[in-house]
């Protein structure tokens, strides 16, 4: 059975006239933790909402364990698929977000427990067990009853992060996690994220964070106008870049 | 004349007072409820209903909201009985007053689900909700306690509203006053009086709201 | 159903229909001018220092908001006169329009003025200003161009209670378009008329507040 939990192929996007993927192409085996960096509007936060279908992608085509999502060939004509297996698709991944989105309305525990119920159908009592080891993962165990508005950004985020992961996606995808949080509060986030990789979770990480991106990563990948510009490891990213568009973002960022 | 007239005749007349507010109270509730629930209706049609759909709602919440609420009911209780609609005045008078509140409830609730942080749409789709679980469980709740304020000043204008149903001969509390003032010639202070009633009731309204929004306020 | 619609009778009273407009204009455009004025200074006084003023100003706000405009055009016409206090229609209806307006409208005002920035008065007595300058010079245009839209529509709806003036047999448009019902017995055709009249003057003067909007807003 193939290891490849996410394959991206040939991927194109446009706004309009304005084209902003230009053909990307990525494999992801399980356990990968893939960080995407590059300077804004180099399509990496926008590859990463194709993946759960946030955004429409006109050509090419993505699928995670094999299951290609969001459209199909008929009769050699391109489809979109309907929105109950559109969010079937998207049940395959989670997504943490920049601004958290957390339900305000809903408690910490809630904002965990009600996904559970009501997509993957578990009993109040199975939601409530689930949600709370969860938080006790991302070391929130005491705070479930806290609604968002009581919570540090810091200790939103990985509320988020429980979320998302306690639907136990068979992909995780983070898109700047951190680049709405004060700096002290940046690090909580990233253990956590570091912990979840060793436990092996499969992840796709967009992030201007570029020692985390160094440490965490078993694969780093520079986008750059819309297409993969360099892929590799960490040390051949981060210590040895080949192109002049990698070497100058990494002066930038003063990595 | 004097306080002395004015007392005695409160006490004679407080069964017909009693009963005009009686209906202005019910009349009230009746359209505040059901004009709410249909407000929600339309309201939900303007903001996710395909193009000609939510043209129609358009269509319908500007219509009604741009028609004084007098026209509306004087509209309602003259062109229904001809084209063989056959309601009696209260049943007119209800009737307006819940397609009045209907308008406002609609556009009021359109406005609190645009409000909703697209975020939110995106972190339900991203967990697999369908779009009927994203509006019950994250969409709603947000926008119902936004436009709280808002419906609590809805239902205010629809009980002050109320009071234009006297025109069409609905026995509620201005055409109760005016049939006591019509025996007792004591203007002043029954209009003043059925003020004062409407007042209570209003300012019910609003304490009620203030209460409710305290309680379903998001920490 | 024997009802054959005929429109001509519309046709025919246009003119009346036409003076009732003009007179609900007329009686709306005098009364929020004059509740645009009582309504600047109640919004003011809401916000004094002086508690005196406030207490008055939130006495009279709660109050005229709390009761249908109904009831206090009935009063003044009615009731009134059994203090001595005698007026035509006309100037009846434009009195309690013109309070009810205030009413609405010093809520419109006082948000207006709790929306500006504390910075921006302060740094008006930074400079020496006295504070009818700050609140004349400072204050009020930033006011006025941020509270535009809200204006509008409390003005849209206030052009909408003229209506209630066909209560004390003022000829506006309500009256008129009664009044050619019970004159042609064209029940449709006369009340379609003058739903369809208002609703397009309210969309009218939307229109043109709008444009108003735009003029005056700040440049962002």
């Amino acid at each position: 059975m193939s290891d490849t939990v996410l394959q991206i192929s040939g991927v194109h996007k446009a706004y309009g006239d304005n084209p902003v993927l230009h053909g990307v192409s990525l494999t992801l085996n399980k356990g990968d933790v893939v960080s995407v960096i590059g300077s804004s509007g180099s399509g990496k936060t926008t590859l990463l909402r194709c993946v759960n279908l946030l955004e429409e992608f006109h050509q090419g085509s993505i699928s995670i364990e094999g299951k290609q999502i969001g459209y199909e060939e008929k009769d050699g004509k391109r489809g979109k698929l309907n929105s109950r297996q559109i969010a079937k698709d998207r049940a395959l991944t989670g997504m943490v977000f920049q601004s958290f989105n957390l339900f305000p309305h809903l408690s910490a525990i809630e904002n965990i427990s009600l996904p559970l119920r009501k997509v993957q159908n578990k009993t109040k009592a199975q939601a409530q067990e689930i949600a709370n080891s969860w938080l006790s993962r991302v070391g929130l165990p005491d705070r479930g009853s806290a609604f968002p508005g009581q919570l540090s950004g810091g200790q939103q985020q990985r509320v988020a992060i429980a979320r998302a992961i306690a639907m136990n996606p068979k992909l995780m995808l983070f898109d700047e996690v951190t680049s709405a949080l004060d700096p002290e509060l940046i690090n909580e986030v990233l253990d956590v994220i570091k912990a979840l990789a060793q436990d092996g979770m499969t992840m796709l990480i967009v992030t201007h964070e570029m020692r985390f991106a160094y440490e965490v990563s078993s694969r780093v990948i520079f986008m750059n106008e819309g297409l993969i510009a360099e892929e590799g490891t960490p040390e051949e990213i981060f210590k040895n870049p080949k192109t002049e568009r990698l070497q100058a973002f990494l002066k930038s960022t003063k990595f | 004349m004097g306080n002395g007239g004015f007392l005695s005749e409160l006490v004679i007349s407080r069964n017909d007072l009693f009963y005009g507010f009686y209906i202005t109270v019910l009349v009230s509730l009746i359209s505040i409820v059901v004009g709410t629930i249909l407000g929600v209706l339309v309201g939900v049609v303007l903001t996710y209903g395909n193009l000609p759909a939510r043209f129609l709602a358009r269509f319908y919440t500007d219509v009604i909201r741009g028609i004084p609420s007098l026209v509306l009911i004087l509209t309602f209780f003259y062109v229904l009985s001809v084209i063989g609609i056959n309601l009696n005045a209260l049943q007119a008078g209800i009737y307006s007053l819940c397609i009045f509140c209907s308008a406002h409830v609609a556009e009021m609730l359109r406005g609190g689900l645009q409000n909703v942080h697209v975020g939110q749409t995106e972190a339900a789709k991203a967990l697999g909700f369908s779009f009927r679980q994203t509006f019950t469980f994250i969409l709603m709740p947000q926008a119902l306690r936004q436009v709280l304020p808002t419906w609590i000043n809805t239902a205010i204008e629809t009980l002050k509203g109320s009071s234009l149903v006297s025109i069409i001969g609905v026995q509620e509390l201005i055409l109760s006053t005016q049939q006591i003032i019509a025996r007792n010639f004591l203007t002043m202070q029954f209009y003043a009086l059925a003020g004062l009633l409407y007042f209570i009731a209003c300012f019910s309204i609003e304490r009620f709201g203030k209460y409710l929004e305290k309680k379903v306020a998001i920490k | 159903m024997d009802y054959v619609l005929n429109f001509d009778v519309i046709w025919r009273n246009l003119d009346r229909l036409a003076y009732g407009l003009e007179i609900d204009l007329y009686l709306a455009i005098v009364s929020i001018f004059m509740g645009s004025l009582i309504g600047l200074v109640t919004a003011f006084a809401l916000l004094s220092k002086h508690r005196t003023y406030r207490v008055i100003a939130n006495i009279y706000v709660t109050i005229i908001r709390n009761v249908p405009l109904l009831i206090i055009v009935l009063f003044v016409y009615f009731g009134l006169p059994d203090v001595g206090l005698t007026f035509g229609q006309f100037e009846s209806f434009i009195f309690s329009l013109t309070i009810y307006a205030g009413a609405y409208l010093s809520q419109v005002f006082r948000g207006g003025i709790l929306a500006i920035p504390k910075g921006v008065s302060e740094a008006g007595m930074a400079l020496g200003m006295s504070n009818l300058q700050i609140n004349v010079f400072v204050i009020l245009p930033i006011m006025f161009k941020s509270v535009l839209p809200a204006m509008s529509n409390n003005y849209i709806s206030l052009f909408k209670d003229a209506s209630i003036a066909a209560v004390l047999a003022v000829p506006e448009l309500t009256y008129q378009t009664r009044k050619i019902n019970t004159d042609t017995f064209r029940v449709i055709e006369a009340w379609t008329a003058g739903c369809l009249i208002y609703v397009a003057t309210c969309y009218l003067i939307a229109l043109i507040l709008r444009q108003f909007e735009r003029r005056l807003a700040i440049p962002k």
